[in-house]
């Protein structure tokens, strides 16, 4: 499953930082076009050419994201990024 | 009825052993079974879901250490071995190539899912760490 949320935070110690829930399931409508159009393109350019895979890989490759999680925390700056 | 069963009563018939070694060696063997389902359990749990890496230095001006925490799913290293079978193969030859001259011999050609799969599993059991006089390295997975 593709993740639905992304929670940004920038900031640092000594101010106050922002932080974002980016609802990353309202992109998923906007994907799906171009996810269309590259399974049609692999359909038609056969299965030995490398866009066949492409779509599945790519789904793989969001789904991946799911529990990502990098955050540093420095003096000068703060920035945490989550997939959930 | 096992082998190792079997083998006991086959004594016993044979008057190798008295009744009394022969239901010690049985009741023994019946405790047995317990460990291969504690093996199962520590192999479920022992298959790692994510890589960690921890970074922290501390810097000499007495502030705060900078810390970076990062954890990436196994699954986002699969794909993207995955996605580096949908490189062209020139392409490959030049990160091959680029790769050699910075002194990491690594063919990317070579790099199959199959691999990565075969990695994640050993890696369960790796840890490293590396603490140096203001840097603190750790890198696992869970």
């Amino acid at each position: 499953m593709i993740p639905c949320l992304a929670t940004v935070r920038v900031g640092g110690r000594r101010r106050r930082g922002i932080r974002l829930w980016l609802p990353l399931f309202l992109l998923w409508p906007l994907i799906l076009p171009l996810a269309v159009v590259l399974v049609v393109a692999g359909l038609v350019l056969g299965p030995t050419s490398g866009v066949a895979g492409a779509p599945r890989t790519a789904w793989q490759l969001a789904s991946g994201l799911r529990g990502m999680h990098i955050e540093v925390d420095s003096p000068e700056v703060a920035f945490q990024v989550r997939f959930i | 009825m096992n082998d190792n069963r079997l083998h006991v009563l086959q004594m016993l018939a044979a008057g190798q052993v008295s009744p009394e070694e022969a239901d010690r060696l049985i009741a023994a063997l019946d405790k047995q079974p317990a460990a291969p389902a504690a093996r199962a359990v520590e192999v479920t749990t022992g298959n790692p879901r994510y890589l960690r890496i921890f970074v922290e230095e501390h810097e000499t001006g007495g502030d705060a250490p900078t810390k970076v925490n990062i954890r990436v799913p196994f699954q986002l290293l699969r794909a993207g071995v995955k996605l580096a079978s949908l490189i062209p193969n020139g392409a490959k030859d030049q990160i091959n190539e680029a790769l050699r001259k910075n002194g990491v011999p690594i063919d990317v050609t070579q790099l199959k899912p199959e691999d990565l799969d075969e990695l994640v599993v050993h890696l369960a059991d790796l840890t490293i760490d590396v603490e140096e006089k203001d840097t603190k390295v750790r890198i696992f997975a869970e």
